[in-house]
């Protein structure tokens, strides 16, 4: 049975709901980043796009893949590869978190959630955009 | 697969691939500092593509062995690490990430003394080799933007109004690329200014870089 507007708004809650459980640190940007429209089975869309979005940005899987083509393109001057990726805080977030910067390489791989999500949204589409044999 | 299904499944994926530890939650710096980082590593990573297979220059990371953003944006200080850009042997131009370059309009005034609105940030750069500190708006031979979020009519603004602060509207003029970006910009002095985001909004706001030279790119992760 495709699902219905009711569905959809039951699901959004949801997945905000676990986002709390689970990431409450992340909630809030998530869901500032979030935009609203006035259709619930592109909200709960929109809304899992955009956690998509946040986390691939935070997998540590996608940092070896962007240092592998990084290091495919340029390299120190002993031909060495490149050996990581951080962002250096400023003397001010230095003085608050006791780091001088951030190893973008620890983050955790969230290759296996990310691509349980993406299917997630197939799913989803394909209960709101049922399709018969002859369409 | 019905509602109760996918419930399931994302209770499911939360549970198994989110939950840390709470000691290991402490130890993390805010999730905020690093905020749309790791897009900006990836764009470096499509440009530095771009800078060898379409505009033949070699890359070499001088300064360190690790490539480092900013959480935030400063002068170029060249004791950290940075790519050089180099044809036939020689560093024509070099690559910087988070900076911060001193505006047309500052040109002009002549003033002694910088305030806020004398340099705008550019999250990644190409500039002249040699430069220590702000760098001039006629050294700047690319300008960056990237923006991981939703992107809405504010930014075209933003980035209007960096072409604004880098060059003079123009006729077309070559530029420092054969191709890429683009071999000509209706700007004195001629920089190129791209904007690459997640958000296939971007394309809807892209009209006004055609007329005043702003690339727009539409590139998710």
């Amino acid at each position: 049975m495709p699902l219905s507007r009711e569905d959809a708004i039951e699901l959004t809650r949801f997945v905000e709901q676990l986002l709390r459980q689970y990431d409450a640190g992340s909630y809030e940007l998530i869901m500032r980043s979030t935009q609203r429209v006035d259709e619930p089975g592109r909200n709960l869309l929109i809304l899992l796009g955009t956690l998509m979005r946040f986390y691939k940005e935070r997998s540590g899987g996608e940092h070896a893949r962007i240092l592998d083509t990084i290091n495919h393109y340029v390299r120190l001057p002993d031909e060495r590869p490149i050996q990581g990726l951080s962002v250096e805080l400023s003397p001010a977030e230095q003085e608050i978190y006791n780091v001088e910067e951030v190893d973008l390489a620890v983050l955790p791989d969230r290759t296996q959630f990310l691509d349980e999500i993406h299917r997630i949204i197939e799913d989803i589409e394909r209960q709101m955009n049922p399709r018969g044999p002859n369409e | 697969m019905n509602k109760a299904q996918i419930r399931k499944q994302l209770a499911s994926a939360f549970k198994k691939h989110l939950s840390v530890e709470r000691e290991t939650v402490a130890r993390l710096v805010p999730a905020s500092v690093t905020e749309g980082k790791l897009y900006e590593a990836y764009v470096l990573s499509r440009i530095v593509a771009k800078l060898v297979d379409d505009e033949g220059f070699s890359l070499v990371l001088v300064g360190g062995p690790k490539l480092k953003l900013k959480s935030s944006p400063g002068p170029i200080n060249r004791s950290y690490p940075h790519i050089e850009l180099h044809r036939y042997g020689n560093c024509v131009a070099e690559l910087w990430t988070d900076v911060k370059f001193l505006t047309l309009s500052y040109s002009r005034l002549m003033s002694p003394s910088l305030t806020r609105g004398s340099y705008h940030e550019l999250d990644i750069v190409v500039v002249d080799a040699g430069i220590t500190g702000r760098p001039p708006h006629s050294a700047v031979w690319l300008g960056i933007e990237c923006k991981n979020t939703s992107y809405q009519k504010g930014l075209l603004k933003e980035i209007l109004g960096v072409r604004r602060e880098l060059s003079l509207f123009t006729g077309p003029i070559k530029t420092k690329f054969s191709t890429w970006p683009r071999p000509y910009a209706p700007a004195d002095p001629p920089s190129c200014l791209v904007v690459f985001a997640t958000d296939a909004a971007v394309l809807e706001y892209s009209e006004p870089g055609e007329v005043f030279g702003i690339d727009f790119f539409h590139e998710a992760m």
